[in-house]
């Protein structure tokens, strides 16, 4: 008798419901040769090339794709967002000889706030990564990645990437005690001595207004990531207060009244 | 209950008594140079340019004391991921489990062990490598392998997949997914044949899983 009951709504919504059949994946294009597939209903979708499924980086669920803009190989480039548990965040696709390739851009795991990147302030057309010390030049497509570290040099804090000179080669990474210049695919050359009792003082307003804004966006329902929202009012601070400068040294940054020193150690050389 | 518990004792003594049948696969990963590889096995030979210099910090480490074991490490290598597939026995059951008349009986079912294969590449200046790819006896090939590097401590591995049987231009640029690193890499086949090489984009450490090109055919 129960039974009865229980599959009597069941049948009768079965009928109600009729043209869509949300069973079955659905396909959308994407731009060249690059489609979504999925179930209607779920908001997760898998990207297929040429009518195979691509799982870039072994993920093959995404939260997000979609076209940035300039195309590669004759086919657009996609930003996407991997479902969290592929344990792969945000990534830049593009197409080589035929390929599609991915690269990390983001290493923040998150559906809930994913990490779309936060605009340069006074840049049109670049995404800093802040965590990942990467950045993107929505332009083109093309990702830099800055390397904090000097050879052999054991580094506590974790960099965060807080600005990139006009010219796209040059990158300032904050860390705990410095700002390190670094030049992409070179690294490190310069370190502004801006220290930990300054940054302290300096970044007090941004931490008040993340923890404002995380706690507003809970009252809402919402959960963001407050540590990441603290890092990127942190990289808008830094540029509204330093500046990029090209001297017969080469790019400096400059700010806070505070002179760049060129480090020790020179910048990886060709053996 | 003396049943039951009989029934279990007896399936778990055929259990390993066909347990044992079951040879015991080798999924050490095996190290080996290119230098020292028998030209007559190499199943594809890879030139690789690397744009910036990987780290080149050459080590032996010998293990083991009967059988002697030598690993390399400090400098580029392939990984190349192997497969073998065994019979391995699943448990089922008879009946239902409450009822003390269960049943439990071994069912047959195909286990896959993977193994990996760890090639150092030869270094021919600062720059470019050659490397090989080897069969390993008695295991399968994934037709696929990771280029394994480092620069300035940063690990990087980028993914490809090959074929013998069909062709493509195997001569290409590739930049790899984690920092960016560039490379140009050229394949040639044994005997100067033409095979296809594709850049596989698999996630770093996991060869086999290719993202696109998954045995290029």
């Amino acid at each position: 008798m129960l039974g009865w009951a229980l599959l009597v709504p069941a049948a009768a919504h079965a009928q109600a419901a009729a043209p869509a059949p949300t069973h079955l994946k659905a396909t959308e294009p994407l731009g060249g040769a690059f489609e979504l597939e999925g179930y209607p209903e779920s908001n997760l979708r898998q990207i297929k090339y040429r009518g195979k499924v691509y799982r870039p980086l072994n993920a093959y669920e995404f939260i997000y794709v979609k076209a940035l803009g300039p195309m590669q190989g004759c086919q657009p480039m996609l930003l996407a967002v991997s479902n969290d548990f592929m344990g792969v965040g945000t990534i830049l696709i593009a197409v080589q000889n035929d390929t599609p390739l991915a690269r990390v851009l983001s290493p923040t795991v998150d559906i809930r706030d994913p990490d779309m990147g936060l605009a340069q302030p006074g840049r049109q057309d670049l995404l800093l990564f802040t965590a990942g010390a990467r950045a993107l030049v929505t332009s083109t497509g093309q990702v830099l990645w800055f390397e904090h570290a000097l050879p052999k040099e054991y580094v506590h804090s974790i960099p965060l990437l807080v600005s990139v000179s006009p010219d796209n080669r040059h990158g300032a990474l904050l860390l705990d005690n410095e700002i390190r210049l670094s030049v992409s695919d070179k690294g490190p050359y310069a370190s502004v001595p801006f220290t930990k009792a300054m940054q302290q003082n300096a970044f007090k307003a941004a931490w008040d207004q993340s923890y404002a804004q995380a706690k507003q966006a809970l009252h809402e329902g919402k959960r963001i990531d407050q540590r990441r929202l603290y890092a990127n009012l942190k990289a808008e601070w830094v540029n509204r207060n330093f500046r990029w400068q090209q001297t017969q040294d080469g790019w400096q940054f400059i700010g806070q009244g505070l002179k760049p020193v060129a480090l020790a150690g020179k910048p990886r050389q060709e053996r | 209950m003396p049943l039951f518990q009989g029934s279990r004792g007896l399936a778990l003594a055929c259990m390993l008594l066909l347990a044992g049948c079951a040879g015991r696969a080798d999924v050490y990963e095996k190290h080996v140079r290119a230098e020292d590889a028998e030209p007559a096995d190499v199943a594809l030979t890879l030139d690789v340019a690397f744009a910036q210099a990987p780290d080149y910090e050459p080590k032996t480490n010998e293990y083991g004391s009967e059988t002697k074991r030598l690993e390399y490490s400090g400098y580029p290598s392939l990984d190349v991921p192997f497969y073998q597939k065994g019979v391995g026995f699943d448990l089922g059951v008879l009946g239902d489990p409450r009822a003390l008349l269960a049943l439990p009986y071994p069912s047959p079912a195909i286990r896959t062990t993977a193994a990996q294969l760890k090639i150092f590449g030869e270094r021919l200046d600062a720059t470019h490598y050659r490397f090989v790819v080897l069969p390993r006896p008695g295991w399968s090939s994934m037709n696929s392998f990771q280029v394994a590097f480092a620069i300035n401590g940063r690990r990087e591995g980028m993914t490809f997949a090959y074929s013998p049987k069909t062709v493509c231009e195997s001569r290409f640029d590739v930049t790899t997914p984690t920092y960016g690193f560039g490379m140009s890499v050229a394949a040639s086949f044994p005997g100067g044949k033409p095979g296809c090489l594709k850049a596989c984009d698999a996630r770093p450490g996991y060869p086999g899983q290719c993202a696109f090109f998954s045995g290029v055919d």
